[in-house]
């Protein structure tokens, strides 16, 4: 049985949206959770004012805002953050110290790859994109570029993506790298070019790129659903307004 | 002026406090329905600055209720009015337990009180007369010598009131030794409308908490991670409102769990309970998502119910609602 945790504070009437990661939350243990979650948008962007604001009037943790000011380092602000209220356990909170820590010493350009996948965790391909590209040392990191590539592919340039994905190859010797350039140029249609790069990979590749297809079908075929029944449930509503209207 | 009145199916004992002195008046017959038996303790009340207490052998939430709004109208519980009246009458009585003998034609109530630490607990029990009746004066004494020694020998009563027109005459012979055996006995009609009018009249200061059978007497509650420690005892119920007004609730994290938990614990014998509610959670959500409402409530003086809600995760979640409830008895 896993540990049971005390809820201690109230659900607050007002809704608090974090538009770095597009969370609405209403209880301390959502901004726990979001925290777990997105840790790096809360060492990165600190502890707003609105959100202090909102969870000593609306979550009427006021203890936290007294205390706040005597706080002087972020560190500390965000350990009483973590720490103010049930949620944590200690054995956690020491390790998100200890992240929170490791964050703290990385150099200008880490940080911007670290935040720049976050962004890409969330699909959030454009901003992910602008972290990455303010970071310096992107040229020699394969996996900096790698995931660059991945940015673009969502987007449609597929041929800034076919390049660094082969630039990410050429640095890192990783054969996920190439298959995925491998990928692009199959969508390109230049399957010719494939089987004379892939050489004795190509029925390996060939047999992945198959199964990925059939991966890609049955996703659409899912999203196609879930659509539709989002539409029947808008349509359900619309004809129950009508009736309401109609009974009015 | 504050009247007590104690109704006893149809006799009614009055005792009345003008501000100097308390006078005991006698006896008179009553109405046995409630709106009648209103309409007469009106008559009694003649200024609206006039108050009464009246005595039921148990309090619901319907009397309370029904006399919040009234300013100088209060139910009060036999028992309580019993404590009452020993407080304020026999000082020296707490050093050891007080009894009561309450008889009437077709009734017969034994009630004691005594005190734990820094708390009075009663006792209340309806003796069941015998089926035939007691049709002689032997029949009575016998009867009664039966449960003075049932109900006071081996414990520590230093006192006794014997109340009731049914202890009129000269029947006691063998229970009248029985009974006055190292203890103080008095006899008497008015001690529960006394002690309903001085509760009102003369309120004392009291230190000590008066635990009847009206008061529910249990903490409740789980074990939780609760300001930086594990399996902190935290409760959900506390003992000392009267049961109709006892509930309470905690809201909980719970990820996968079997089976919770709660404790029970009386707040004077220390007697413990455990109640194991197989919820059987499974992770359906990330971990420490998942918040579900712990309620307790009582159903009388001896039932209880514990219900589990799933409340979902704030704004994030909606909850399903209830998922387990069970009902159980107390001791």
């Amino acid at each position: 049985m896993g540990q049971i945790i005390l809820c201690e504070t109230k659900e607050a009437e007002r809704t608090y949206e974090f538009t770095s990661f597009h969370q609405t939350i209403s209880t301390y243990e959502e901004l726990c959770f979001c925290i777990r979650e997105h840790f790096l948008f809360f060492v990165e962007e600190g502890i707003s004012k609105e959100l202090l604001q909102w969870i000593a009037n609306d979550l009427e943790i006021r203890d936290l805002e007294q205390e706040w000011a005597k706080l002087s380092t972020p560190r500390e602000k965000f350990q009483k953050l973590i720490s103010c209220r049930n949620y944590f356990l200690p054995q956690e909170i020491s390790v998100l110290m200890k992240k929170y820590d490791r964050y703290e010493r990385m150099t200008d350009s880490e940080r911007k790859v670290r935040l720049g996948d976050e962004y890409l965790k969330q699909k959030r391909y454009e901003k992910a994109l602008k972290q990455y590209r303010m970071s310096d040392t992107r040229e020699e990191d394969g996996r900096t570029l790698y995931n660059m590539a991945v940015c673009y592919a969502h987007q449609w340039d597929f041929e800034t993506a076919k390049g660094l994905f082969f630039k990410s190859y050429q640095l890192t010797k990783r054969k996920r790298a190439l298959e995925a350039y491998f990928s692009i140029l199959m969508f390109q249609g230049e399957f010719a070019s494939v089987k004379i790069m892939a050489g004795t990979d190509y029925p390996a590749f060939m047999k992945k790129w198959e199964t990925w297809k059939q991966q890609w079908k049955q996703h659409s075929l899912e999203q196609k659903k879930t659509e539709n029944n989002q539409y029947k449930k808008q349509k359900l509503k619309q004809w129950k307004r009508e009736y309401r209207k109609e009974m009015e | 002026m504050i009247y007590g009145f104690d109704f006893t199916d149809n006799i009614c004992y009055i005792s009345s406090y003008d501000g100097d002195e308390t006078k005991e008046l006698p006896a008179c017959p009553c109405p046995i329905e409630i709106e009648e038996r209103m309409a007469f303790i009106n008559d009694y009340r003649k200024d609206t600055q006039d108050a009464a207490v009246i005595t039921v052998e148990t309090l619901t939430k319907e009397l309370v209720d029904a006399v919040e709004k009234e300013k100088n109208l209060t139910f009060l519980s036999k028992e309580e009015a019993f404590v009452e009246y020993v407080l304020q009458n026999e000082k020296g009585v707490w050093q050891r337990n007080t009894a009561v003998f309450e008889f009437h034609k077709g009734s017969f109530c034994f009630y004691a009180a005594g005190r734990r630490g820094k708390t009075i607990m009663t006792e209340k029990e309806d003796i069941m007369l015998p089926e035939k009746g007691l049709n002689s004066a032997r029949e009575k004494d016998k009867f009664f010598t039966k449960w003075v020694a049932e109900k006071l020998n081996h414990r520590q009563i230093s006192t006794v009131y014997l109340i009731g027109e049914e202890f009129e005459g000269e029947w006691m012979e063998l229970s009248l030794a029985s009974v006055c055996h190292g203890r103080r006995v008095f006899m008497g009609n008015h001690l529960f409308s006394t002690g309903a009018m001085l509760w009102k009249a003369k309120p004392l200061e009291k230190k000590d908490k008066v635990m009847t059978g009206d008061y529910h007497p249990y903490y409740w509650g789980i074990r939780a991670f609760h300001q930086g420690k594990k399996d902190v005892f935290v409760p959900i119920i506390q003992p000392g409102s009267l049961w109709f007004h006892t509930e309470g609730r905690i809201d909980v994290l719970m990820d996968e769990c079997e089976e919770l938990e709660i404790e029970g614990m009386h707040s004077i014998s220390r007697q413990e309970m455990k109640l194991t509610m197989p919820l059987g959670l499974r992770q359906e959500h990330p971990t420490r998502t998942s918040k579900y409402r712990i309620t307790m409530r009582c159903t009388g003086t001896k039932g209880m119910v514990a219900a589990v809600y799933d409340i979902g995760f704030g704004a994030s979640r909606k909850g399903t609602g209830l998922i387990y409830q069970e009902e159980f008895k107390l001791p």
